[in-house]
């Protein structure tokens, strides 16, 4: 279990000179991968340009790629008449940093009982809700689904984070019982010795030390909350509790027939801004991205 | 000491929440299954034992079906997704500065699945769509709708899945390849080991963990596809996109007065392939030596 070492001591990019060294022809690696990074990118690029094209354009058979004419009506309309957009986009946020601040919480108080203390029971327990993590979610929705309608959290962005809380603070417990683990007994017993208590401890100490850890969780919760699909789609319907995967598909039934521009500038505004926020944490991101999978 | 009882106290909320949003659930999803029960029509609600079961394997023909195209997408999906980041992997652990090449290969992966299936509608649109215009021309064919066949649907959806998940393998391959130990480079070199012998001896098999990983991850997702389907094509056309998930969410939330108790058993048997998929494939990846 080296994963906690792995969250602290940033991951492995240090360049390996031998290796490299060997490579020859830089050219044709460097041509391939343009190629490729433009073959990435193109998709996203086809959005933006045709966000700016006006109606007509795109509604021809004669297809271009980059506009022959901008236009900002596409943007223009769409702020103008939202019918939900914005909305979902609130909801989204709300949902996902009600669910990341929830599980780091619930997911660290969870995580420091079991790397600090003795009791019976321990391992059975915290293998038992690590295991939760492999279980298919398909397998709780119905019967989820039910408790939710009777405890009436169905519709409400409340009743998303709960659910999605439950399902990301084993991944936080699991990444944070290994950082837990990996702070020095010392300072523990130091902070012991001048009378703080574990309540004490846990804020004074755990926490500033484990911030790596910390957002390595948090990313990866980020994104299971931001991207959800199924579960918001069965318990959410109606617009003050639809988040972005499921209100985009609304919008999409909307827009395809008349309003195609709209739907381009709709597509651009969901995915510009995590890209930025991406392109800003992307050390932060990759790092938690692939906290999990770093071993050995 | 009174370690005790204060260790229960930060467990209570997390293990109140597994019990009470988990565990509860899934034991009532299978509690469920073995009842004839409408959400809609509680009060018809009656113990059926196994019937739900046998209706899923033996009856019902659109539960086979589904199955069918969900083991067709993997068998596509799965190949390509494991094996097309690894050249490209490669390639970038050469260079010297690979913050950018990261940046531009994950940059998919952030944008979510619903809004990147809604993009690729736009893509795949059969008279506006970039795709399908280019396709049209490079083949001739002018009848060509990619979702709107049900000969090229699946593969599109396919298509579609690789490139958003590709960004994230590369990156997993990377890392690992970034941990192998420059000695064991070294090492190969002084044994006078030339290039093909050094990556079939060193790189492979310390690169085999994450090869492992992925596989994984791609086998349960791809078992597990929905939101494609669900998005873009809605099953059709004639059900040649019907996935298992997307036939749970279509009988427990569509059909009649909503079929709880077969889409729990449905929901169950899904569980139970994916979870055998998993434990046998986490058998394959024990390390042979390190």
């Amino acid at each position: 279990m080296a994963t906690a070492d792995a969250t602290r001591q940033a991951p492995a990019f240090k360049p390996a000179r031998g290796r490299r060294a060997r490579a020859g022809r830089p050219w044709v690696t460097w041509t391939i991968l343009a190629a490729l990074v433009a073959l990435n990118l193109l998709p996203f690029f086809w959005v933006v340009l045709s966000s700016f094209k006006p109606t007509s354009e795109i509604h021809t058979k004669d297809l271009t790629f980059i506009p022959r004419q901008v236009t900002l009506s596409n943007y223009r309309n769409l702020f103008r008449n939202m019918i939900g957009f914005d909305r979902y986009y609130l909801n989204s946020l709300l949902v996902t940093t009600g669910t990341v601040g929830l599980s780091l919480l619930i997911g660290s108080l969870a995580a420091y009982g079991f790397a600090r203390f003795k009791f019976r029971g321990r391992e059975i327990l915290f293998y038992t809700l690590v295991f939760s993590m492999f279980l298919p979610g398909e397998i709780a929705l119905i019967g989820r689904f039910e408790l939710f309608f009777h405890l009436k959290l169905v519709n409400k962005l409340s009743g998303l984070v709960l659910a999605y809380t439950t399902g990301s603070m084993a991944l936080v417990l699991f990444i944070m019982r290994n950082v837990f683990r990996g702070i020095p007994q010392e300072m523990i017993d130091a902070a012991r010795i001048d009378g703080a208590g574990t309540w004490q401890i846990f804020w004074e100490i755990m926490i500033p030390l484990s911030k790596t850890g910390l957002v390595a969780a948090g990313v990866l919760t980020f994104m299971g909350a931001w991207n959800e699909f199924l579960f918001a789609l069965t318990i959410t319907w109606s617009n003050a509790a639809r988040t972005l995967p499921v209100g985009i598909m609304m919008l999409r039934d909307q827009y395809q027939h008349w309003e195609y521009g709209m739907l381009f500038a709709t597509v651009m505004l969901s995915f510009l801004p995590v890209m930025i926020l991406f392109i800003v944490l992307q050390k932060q991101f990759i790092r938690g991205a692939t906290a999990g999978a770093i071993k050995g | 000491m009174d370690s005790r009882w204060k260790a229960y106290l930060y467990l209570a909320p997390a293990l109140a929440m597994f019990v009470l949003f988990t565990a509860y659930p899934v034991g009532r999803s299978i509690h469920m299954s073995f009842h004839d029960y409408e959400f809609l029509r509680p009060e018809k609600a009656k113990f059926i034992g196994l019937g739900n079961y046998k209706e899923g394997l033996i009856e019902d023909e659109k539960t086979h079906l589904s199955l069918r195209n969900t083991l067709f997408y993997t068998s596509m999906f799965l190949p390509l997704y494991v094996l097309l980041p690894l050249p490209i992997a490669f390639l970038i652990d050469r260079l010297r500065r690979q913050v950018f090449m990261r940046v531009a290969t994950f940059l998919p992966v952030v944008v979510s699945g619903a809004v990147v299936a809604v993009l690729w509608t736009t893509l795949y649109h059969a008279t506006y769509g970039p795709l399908t215009v280019v396709a049209k021309w490079l083949t001739g064919y002018e009848r060509l709708s990619f979702l709107g066949d049900e000969r090229t649907a699946m593969p599109s959806l396919v298509a579609m899945a690789v490139w958003h998940g590709f960004g994230f393998n590369v990156l997993l391959y990377l890392v690992r390849l970034a941990n192998i130990p420059q000695d064991l480079y070294e090492a190969a070199d002084v044994d006078g080991a030339n290039r093909r012998q050094t990556f079939q001896h060193v790189t492979l098999p310390l690169l085999r963990p994450a090869i492992y990983l992925v596989m994984v991850l791609g086998l349960i997702g791809s078992l597990k596809v929905f939101g494609p389907m669900f998005i873009m094509t809605q099953g059709g056309p004639k059900n040649s996109t019907l996935s298992l998930v997307m036939y749970v969410y279509q009988t427990a939330f569509t059909f009649g007065y909503l079929r709880f108790g077969y889409a729990a058993a449905l929901a169950v048997m899904l569980a139970i392939i994916i979870m055998t998929f998993a434990i046998a494939s986490s058998r394959l990846n024990r390390p042979v030596d390190r």
